[in-house]
């Protein structure tokens, strides 16, 4: 590499989310795609593991280790950890010093209704990673971006974000958000949900990786899901042995109803507030479903019947934000400058 | 010129080596790093009263328990799983490790594991310590039996795959879930080896109106201790002691079902102590005993039907690890190369 490429600055795009973590670096391209899970020694402070080996020790461990996810419904909870998770993974990346990382340029993707102080937050993370050209964009704008959608013409675009911990909802025109709504009701709050149903009807206690597994499994939206019993392992809450379950997909279905209930209702009350014209188009263009969420069967019928809509899953709903901080990089999220012509 | 060849392979045998031990209650087990198990025998030392000279140990010393006249003194030097008599440990270790011939190992330059039940106080921890700093060991460090159980009875416990081990020794029972390297909950208590003898002993004294000792005792036990609910042809063996009333010599038959009978009282005991810590396991770790299953190690393991019985009690798969009395040696193999640390996965 010659010596001005060095010079040049280093495009570095976060997409920090509550489950998955994932990284993408200029001419690169996605470095990092593991949950965001960090593990440590408690007497040490060293990181024992994280992402996907951290994620597998949810639950799991001993008084020596503890496990943390730093971030909760869509926000930094755990700044140290936080910090830590993010200097692990750029640490894995060759020739990137600390020099390197005081010339780069950070996009850091955020759920669109957070605080001043929560934006703030992941401000602060870059600059404690001695990142200062930082700026942060929401993750539906990059979502549609990195899905493929020239959000950049006069057409209007609804995107729907399910992701780990936030539900976001916009719509987007003329390459930035016209309105945009968010729920802290996502994956997660369905794990626990699920979790939750599990301990009511069967008073069996079952894991956080369990609960997921579950709902990856046996999820499952379609008003005609053919019927599928599985069985579980967890811990009985009476007599506190192990005990499996059989669960259903009925049963399921009937836990995750609700919360997609919830998520019709936050679709629907975003396109009230749309301007007509934008209307008209998401009528005739469908809305584009991202995030992990959106891998659950069923999904876009069930949406769809409800809203009178149609309803695409995006053909990479995991890493389209990731993808998404490409272009943004580019024009530094700047509406007028269309990426995707440079 | 072969004199100094000589000279420099005893000096380099003399080096300090990785030497791992499972002093147990009942038995002690030295594992010498190149060497393989060099000592495997009852953890018992037999002084002279007067002299304090050192008569016998191991087997030998064991065979001479309740039979040995005032000029001997015969010392259990550890009682329920921790050290009693700390320069009786001592004599005992040193005595293990001079026995093997063609090695001569230099034992302050060693790295010494020590392998002790789960729930022990620290003074009981120091005296372990202590032992080490007596041998003239500067680099020694103490690991839970339960653990060292799990990695030789073959477990992978550095997976984060939860699995559960139960160690039956002499002096304490030992009940501990791993994962990741490490013990997550433990449970330990002194129903184990001994007290089944004593269990036996009085059974004997009250319903017979027979003394035996703890030979006898422990003989019985092995020969036919069972805890099968159901023995199709149940086995029979002698005991003979002295009658409690005429106090002449007697000897009786006993039958498997009977000394069922008496084992399954400790027994329960174990079998509610699992259920504590199965009580007390993470859900998520739950779900991994019942499909791991949980392994059971120690001499008590090799009691008939011992995972038959806990597993009508707690309704998971209960498994005998291949080789019950070697397995927390075996494990010592393992430890002492990663010093115990849950981070190091050490490799064969």
């Amino acid at each position: 590499m010659s010596a001005a490429a060095m010079n040049e600055k280093l495009g570095l795009g976060i997409d920090l989310g509550t489950a998955n973590l994932l990284v993408y670096l200029e001419r690169k391209g996605i470095i990092f795609n593991e949950p965001s899970v960090i593990a440590f020694d408690r007497e040490s402070g060293r990181i024992v593991a994280a992402g996907e080996d951290a994620h597998k020790m949810l639950g799991k461990v001993h008084s020596k280790i503890s496990v943390v996810k730093p971030l909760r419904s869509g926000v930094i909870s755990d700044m140290r950890a936080a910090k830590a998770l993010l200097t692990y993974v750029l640490g894995k990346v060759e020739n990137l010093t600390e020099k390197n990382l005081t010339k780069t340029t950070c996009v850091i993707c955020c759920p669109s209704e957070v605080t001043k102080i929560e934006r703030d937050v992941m401000i602060d993370l870059a600059a404690k990673m001695s990142i200062t050209d930082v700026f942060i964009e929401e993750e539906i704008k990059s979502g549609a971006l990195g899905s493929g959608v020239d959000i950049f013409k006069s057409k209007g675009v609804m995107v729907v974000d399910i992701g780990g911990g936030t539900t976001d909802v916009g719509v987007i025109s003329f390459g930035d958000i016209v309105l945009s709504r968010t729920i802290r009701k996502a994956g997660s709050f369905m794990d626990d949900e699920i979790a939750k149903y599990v301990k009511k009807t069967q008073s069996v206690e079952i894991g956080e990786l369990t609960s997921e597994r579950v709902k990856m499994e046996l999820g499952d939206l379609h008003s005609s899901a053919k019927s599928v019993t599985n069985k579980y392992a967890g811990r009985d809450m009476v007599k506190g042995i192990p005990k499996w379950v059989n669960l259903t997909t009925e049963e399921i279905q009937g836990v995750l109803v609700p919360v997609f209930d919830e998520i019709v209702k936050l679709i629907a009350a975003v396109l009230k507030d749309t301007p007509p014209e934008l209307s008209a188009d998401i009528f005739q263009h469908g809305i584009l479903l991202t995030g992990g969420c959106s891998l659950l069967r069923g999904i876009e019928e069930y949406i769809g019947d409800r809203i009178q809509v149609p309803v695409h899953v995006v053909h990479n709903p995991l890493t389209c934000v990731a993808e998404g901080t490409k272009y943004l990089l580019k024009n530094r999220g700047d509406y007028l400058v269309n990426p995707l012509q440079l | 010129m072969a004199l100094t060849i000589g000279k420099q392979e005893k000096a380099k045998t003399a080096a300090g080596k990785n030497i791992g031990i499972d002093l147990g209650t009942a038995n002690i087990l030295v594992y010498v790093e190149g060497e393989g198990i060099i000592t495997n025998e009852p953890s018992v030392i037999a002084f002279d009263y007067e002299t304090n000279e050192v008569i016998a140990t191991g087997q030998m010393a064991a065979n001479m328990i309740g039979k040995g006249h005032h000029g001997i003194k015969i010392v259990s030097p550890l009682n329920q799983g921790v050290i009693s008599d700390i320069d009786a440990t001592k004599k005992l270790i040193e005595i293990s490790l001079q026995k093997v011939e063609n090695i001569n190992i230099d034992i302050s330059l060693s790295t010494l594991l020590l392998c002790c039940p789960s729930e022990v106080t620290q003074l009981e921890r120091d005296a372990f310590m202590a032992l080490g700093t007596k041998l003239g060991v500067k680099d020694i460090f103490i690991e839970q039996e339960v653990k060292a159980g799990a990695i030789g009875s073959g477990l992978d416990i550095f997976s984060s795959n939860g699995s559960m081990m139960i160690d039956i020794g002499g002096g304490s029972t030992d009940i501990g879930v791993l994962s990741l390297g490490d013990i997550v909950v433990s449970e330990s208590n002194r129903i184990a080896g001994n007290y089944f003898d004593n269990e036996i002993m009085n059974h004997m004294q009250y319903v017979h109106g027979l003394l035996i000792g703890k030979k006898t005792a422990e003989r019985i036990k092995m020969e036919i201790g069972s805890l099968r609910e159901k023995i199709e042809n149940p086995r029979q063996t002698y005991a003979n002691g002295r009658d409690v009333v005429s106090g002449l010599p007697r000897k009786i038959m006993v039958n498997e079902n009977e000394i069922r009978n008496v084992l399954a009282t400790p027994f329960e005991s174990i079998a509610t102590m699992v259920l504590k810590v199965l009580q007390n396991t993470p859900a998520e770790l739950s779900a991994d005993i019942i499909v791991n299953g949980i392994y059971i190690s120690g001499g008590g393991a090799l009691i008939d039907g011992v995972d038959e019985f806990l597993h009508k009690r707690i309704g998971m798969d209960f498994y005998i690890s291949r080789r019950p009395l070697t397995a927390v040696v075996d494990g010592t193999k393992l430890l002492l190369k990663n010093r115990g640390s849950y981070f190091v996965k050490p490799t064969d």
